[in-house]
């Protein structure tokens, strides 16, 4: 190739990177703002796409000048070097080299500061596996703190995602509030001044300060990280709850006053505090079911609507039956020709004198007669039967969402948690629950009895204790269904017998008799409980089977206190 | 996680190494001379090939032995001239931005500090100085000859060997001083970076200064005066805490420990010797644990025990101060605010009866747990009166040979305590930290001199680019040595660099056997022979890491003077080598002769 045609082939280079950079300009010119004397500019196609998808930096959050600096030193190499340095993250966790580890981390952090799991893993990583490495209480906790400082830190790098902010609320209640050293982690996170400061840039700490001294609470706290990822969906149309269910989303902030109002009992906080503390998780819950949540394909609901959706459904059934009276009881009587007897002969019984087989059989029974609307709507007249099509379509679509509800309720246990902040506060269960750990705390002092009726004992205040539960069980007796506080409480009576009565019998009269009864009846259900029999208190040696019929009137099947 | 380098006696060191050394250049030469002469056998003949030869060899000899010191200064200069016009200070202008904006990457806030301090400035004069060795030496000589500016040199009276031994001098003196200014600015930068004050709150506390404050405990800090609690690797000194003033500076933070390490013996919860303690499931296997509750313990041989090496101030000897970096396993939660309980009994070797009472301990984990046992102390076993004795612990305890045992057990059922053998040292004076940096800087030195001189010697025959891809080859392999070596070992699950290409194609997991026949065993073999050349790379190129003693300072211990001196030493015989090698190839240059 000649000199001549080596030149030409260049400036033939030179000249279609030019020109290809003029449609390329143009595709990605940037936006400008609007002022007083001209509209903005939207910018080029890119520019809008970066927009629209909100790409750009600025959109996902604070802008760092070091890590911009630190990716663009790395050449392209970014995915690399933060592949190897997660490789020694690792290696120094392994080696216990936690100096080397966290400056490791923020080296990550930096480079990668738009990777909402990255900054999720290693804060999860440090709070949760690198804190428990250490022996003392306070190394621990020092290392939760570093974790949720981390997640602060990507909170703001990533000011548009919500889930951050909820996995700051998690760290905050569930690794500060339910670990093994929770009494320790509450303790020190309520005398952490310095923490405090630092919580203080992001959320109001006054909302959080709990009875202790009046000094923050980490339920409370961690309820102002939650209401603050809601808030953040709430007023941002384009952001939403990422991969979780709505209702579990939202449910956070109200759990979390339920779970204070039931840990500063355990703390020894009683009377008004506690019952003011579950009135407003009665409020808070309630609140949390008339919220309107929102699903994928656009439509509304709230958890509450249960009533209003079986009324509509109630309504346009009449309507359906209205088009051609008497067609679904024909339709029916059809179709309980073809029943095979035996499901018949169950479903003749009074359902409250069904064994758990012809329960099952009437159903089948039932199951087989019903007519849906759909089936009803097609059987209509010609006239008729277009309109009872659109009828019978939109009751279809109303059941779904039913069944939506009432499947997100059983999911939170929305009303077993309702029962649990309207039972909690009954004056006989605020009285129950102080007595009984009064009782414990004049144990631990060594005063087991009393006849100073101003200041009673151990044994009186446990009996005093399981006179007001016992009270509060009159009062709502579905709290013999509330596996969580009757295990409790069957604890307590153990701890009681032990203690008090030297592991001798229970009084005839005991005022929990019932309560016994029952635990014996299902002991299996209850979690690690040691099982007694009502008269003697010690364990029976055969059990019996929880019936179908209690089983039934259940109001809930999950316990309480599970996530 | 501590460690440090304990460097083996020298003498015998001294005769080990010189002997391979001696074997290894004796080999080499010998392989050399026979190639050189069969090469030119095929194009002269061997008669010729003969004459050649022992003329190639004799010429080198006499270049070697008629070096001329003023010669080589003159060259040295000549390349230090050169070094400079090439812009070299570019490098210090580097470094000092990489110091002007440090504060953006290292967080103050961190718990040991003082660590990452004093590895980001060693470890960036480093990759600095390596970088700057690399790119000095690889294009100095092969620009010469391209340019023919060599011409201006070899038309004087100079020897090749002065050529070579010039430009390794000058280059080295370049980046010796480049090295001096950048380690000064680095100390003085950890130095002011890492002092600070606190103001004193209330008497019990002092104010929150980069992230942290400490406890002052007011049993012990009086109003003469005392130290704070030990929070993110240092303490304050407190004049009167009841008078609210400043602190002093933080102390404590950069030092430089002088351990007397022990050899460790396990016995097991029978009280029978065991190699290791109880691997309670974690991992990484270098420490292992005695079970709590039981006769298991971990007991420390120390050698060379003597009064004079712990003595305070005035020269006084009052006790023995012991330091422990122990780990804790425990199988229930126990008390929760309380460490476990230890136990430290010390005994003479030479006399089981010499044994001390037992001095308990509360266990510190991750942090060092510093224990002063006095110098005299109740024997654990009744004397003739039946009643404790007293003892002296240095007369008494230490045996005549100057050995030492000191055991330690865990006191509480169900709880380990975990360990290995440098987690517990004799702590003797400390070293001067200055010194320490001083210290870890020769390890730059060595390395930075050892990449010039490959980089002299392969530029004396190789191109610039491809003397700069040899140099780099030569540095990587030097600093993956470790790794390598694990390689080579076999140490490595999948095999060989073919046999692990094949299980990443396959997409085969690394256990699993490959299956037998021709191709297995043909991958097998060739692995052999690249894992064999491994090998001699291996041992003909230095260990650059074995020259870091980066963390060794950065963690606070002191690096022994005769660890310095082995290396200095085994960088001379590298440079030597090198040196000669390049001597012998530039000969071969029509320009040089």
């Amino acid at each position: 190739m000649s000199q001549r045609q080596s030149f030409f082939r260049k400036v033939s280079y030179f000249v279609t990177i030019a020109i290809l950079l003029v449609p390329l300009s143009w595709l990605s010119r940037p936006a400008t703002s609007a002022s007083e004397q001209q509209p903005g500019d939207p910018g080029g196609h890119l520019a809008q796409l970066r927009s629209e998808h909100q790409l750009s930096q600025a959109n996902l959050g604070q802008i760092d000048p070091t890590s911009e600096t630190l990716k663009l030193a790395t050449l392209g190499f970014r995915g690399v070097a933060v592949a190897i340095l997660w490789t020694k993250v690792d290696e120094y966790k392994k080696h216990e080299d936690w100096a080397r580890l966290e400056s490791t981390l923020q080296q990550i952090m930096t480079l990668m500061p738009n990777f909402v799991h990255v900054w999720r893993y290693q804060a999860w990583n440090v709070s949760y596996n690198v804190s428990v490495e250490f022996d003392d209480y306070r190394d621990r906790y020092h290392y939760v703190k570093q974790g949720l400082k981390l997640l602060v830190k990507g909170a703001a790098y990533n000011a548009k995602e919500p889930n951050l902010l909820a996995d700051i609320g998690w760290f905050t209640t569930q690794k500060i509030g339910r670990s093994d050293e929770k009494s320790e982690f509450r303790r020190l996170f309520a005398d952490d001044t310095d923490f405090h400061e630092y919580l203080s840039n992001y959320i109001d700490l006054d909302q959080t300060r709990g009875p202790n001294e009046n000094k923050p609470d980490s339920w409370l706290a961690g309820r102002m990280w939650y209401l603050k990822a809601e808030k953040l969906v709430d007023d941002n149309e384009h952001i939403t709850v990422g991969g979780v269910s709505p209702a579990l989303f939202y449910e956070h902030s109200a759990k979390c006053q339920i779970n204070f109002a039931d840990t500063i009992q355990k703390d020894g906080f009683f009377g008004e505090v506690a019952e003011r503390a579950w009135r407003r998780s009665a409020k808070l819950w309630k609140q949390y079911g008339d919220r309107t949540l929102e699903l994928n394909d656009g439509r509304t609901f709230s958890l509450n609507d249960v009533r209003a959706k079986l009324q509509e459904i109630g309504e346009l059934s009449e309507q359906l039956d209205a088009l051609q009276p008497g067609l679904r009881l024909q339709m029916r009587a059809e179709r309980t020709k073809d029943v095979p007897p035996d499901l018949l002969t169950a479903k003749k019984i009074k359902p409250d004198q069904r064994s758990a087989l012809e329960r099952d059989l009437a159903e089948r029974a039932e199951r087989l007669i019903l007519v849906s609307p759909k089936d009803l709507a097609e059987q209509m007249d010609d006239s008729v039967r277009g309109e009872a099509l659109a009828i019978a379509d939109v009751m279809g679509q109303q059941a779904r969402l039913l069944r939506k509800i009432q499947s997100d309720r059983g999911i939170v246990n929305y009303d077993a948690w309702a029962f649990r902040c309207l039972t909690e506060q009954s004056e006989h269960l605020l009285k129950g629950r102080q007595r009984l750990h009064e009782a414990n705390v004049q144990y631990k002092k060594g005063r087991l009895d009393s006849d100073d009726p101003n200041r009673p004992g151990a044994q009186q205040l446990f009996e005093a204790g399981f006179r007001s539960w016992a009270a509060a069980f009159k009062e709502y007796p579905a709290l013999y269904y509330d596996e969580h506080r009757c295990e409790d409480l069957l604890v307590a009576v153990d701890s009681y017998r032990r203690r008090v009565l030297d592991g001798g019998p229970l009084p005839k009269d005991f005022s929990l008799a019932e309560l016994l009864r029952r635990s014996a009846k299902e002991p299996t259900r209850r979690r690690g409980s040691k099982k007694m029999t009502p008269k003697t208190g010690k364990t029976p040696e055969k059990t019996e089977q929880t019936t179908g019929k209690d089983a039934k009137t259940k109001p809930a099947k999950k316990d309480p206190a599970g996530k | 996680m501590e460690y440090v380098t304990t460097p083996p006696d020298f003498f015998p060191w001294l005769r080990e190494s010189g002997l391979t050394f001696l074997l290894v250049v004796v080999g080499l030469a010998k392989i050399s001379i026979l190639f050189g002469y069969l090469v030119t056998a095929v194009r002269r003949g061997p008669v010729a090939a003969l004459s050649i030869t022992s003329k190639a060899i004799a010429g080198g000899v006499v270049d070697l032995v008629r070096i001329s010191p003023r010669r080589v200064m003159a060259l040295a200069w000549l390349a230090i001239k050169e070094s400079i016009g090439r812009r070299v200070l570019v490098v210090f202008v580097i470094y000092a931005l990489v110091l002007m904006f440090a504060g953006l990457i290292l967080d103050p806030t961190l718990r040991e500090t003082g660590r990452l301090y004093v590895g980001f400035v060693l470890n960036a004069m480093l990759y600095l100085m390596l970088a700057l060795a690399w790119i000095l030496s690889a294009f100095s000589l092969p620009n010469d000859l391209k340019q023919r500016t060599i011409y201006t040199i070899v038309t004087k009276p100079v020897r090749p060997s002065e050529i070579v031994l010039g430009r390794m001098i000058g280059f080295s003196a370049v980046g010796s001083m480049l090295l001096a200014v950048m380690a000064l600015f680095s100390f003085l930068f950890v130095v002011r970076s890492l002092r600070h004050t606190h103001a004193v709150e209330a008497g019990s506390q002092t104010s929150l200064v980069t992230g942290h404050r400490h406890v002052i405990d007011k049993n012990q800090v009086g109003e003469e005066g005392g130290t704070t609690d030990r929070a993110h690797s240092h303490s304050h000194h407190v004049d009167d805490p009841s008078r609210g003033e400043m602190t002093g500076p933080s102390q404590g933070e950069l030092i430089a420990r002088v351990p007397i390490h022990g050899t460790l013996q396990f016995t097991d919860d029978k009280g029978q010797p065991k190699e290791k303690g109880t691997n309670v499931g974690k991992e990484w296997t270098y420490r292992s644990y005695i079970k709590g509750g039981s006769l298991a313990a971990a007991t420390w041989r120390f050698s060379d025990v003597r009064a004079e090496d712990f003595c305070d101030a005035e020269g006084k000897t009052d006790s023995l101060p012991i330091t422990m970096n122990l780990r804790v396993f425990r199988l229930h939660k126990g008390t929760i605010d309380r460490g476990v309980l230890g136990s430290i009994v010390l005994r003479n070797p030479d006399d089981p009866d010499l044994v001390s009472g037992m001095i308990t301990f509360r266990a510190k984990e991750f942090q060092l747990d510093e224990i002063d046992i006095p110098r005299h102390l109740l024997s654990g076993k009744p004397g003739p009166d039946g009643r404790p004795m007293r003892l002296d612990l240095f007369d008494d305890l230490v045996s005549e040979s100057g050995e030492l045992d000191v055991q330690i057990q865990c006191e509480e059922s169900q709880q380990y305590f975990g360990m290995a053998q440098e987690d517990v040292y004799l702590r003797s004076r400390d070293g001067s930290f200055a010194m320490n940096f001083i210290k870890g800087c020769l390890g730059i030195w060595l390395q930075m001199v050892i990449v010039l001189s490959l980089g002299v010697m392969f530029s004396t025959f190789l191109s610039g680019p491809v003397t700069m891809i040899a140099t780099l080859g030569a540095l990587v392999t030097g600093m993956f040595a470790g790794k390598i070596s694990a390689l080579v070992a076999g140490e490595y699950l999948g095999g060989g660099p073919i046999e692990a290409f094949v299980r990443i194609v396959t997409q085969r997991n690394l256990v699993s056997p490959l299956e037998v026949g021709m191709a297995t065993t043909l991958i097998e073999m060739f692995d052999k022979a690249i894992l064999f050349i491994l090998w001699v790379i291996l041992k003909l190129l230095p260990d650059f890491q074995s020259y870091s003693n980066i963390d060794q300072v950065a963690i606070g211990f002191n690096i022994p003077g005769m660890l310095s001196l082995q290396h200095l030493l085994s960088a001379l015989a590298y440079l030597s080598v090198a040196m000669v090698v390049g001597l012998f190839f530039l000969r071969t240059r029509e320009v040089a002769r």
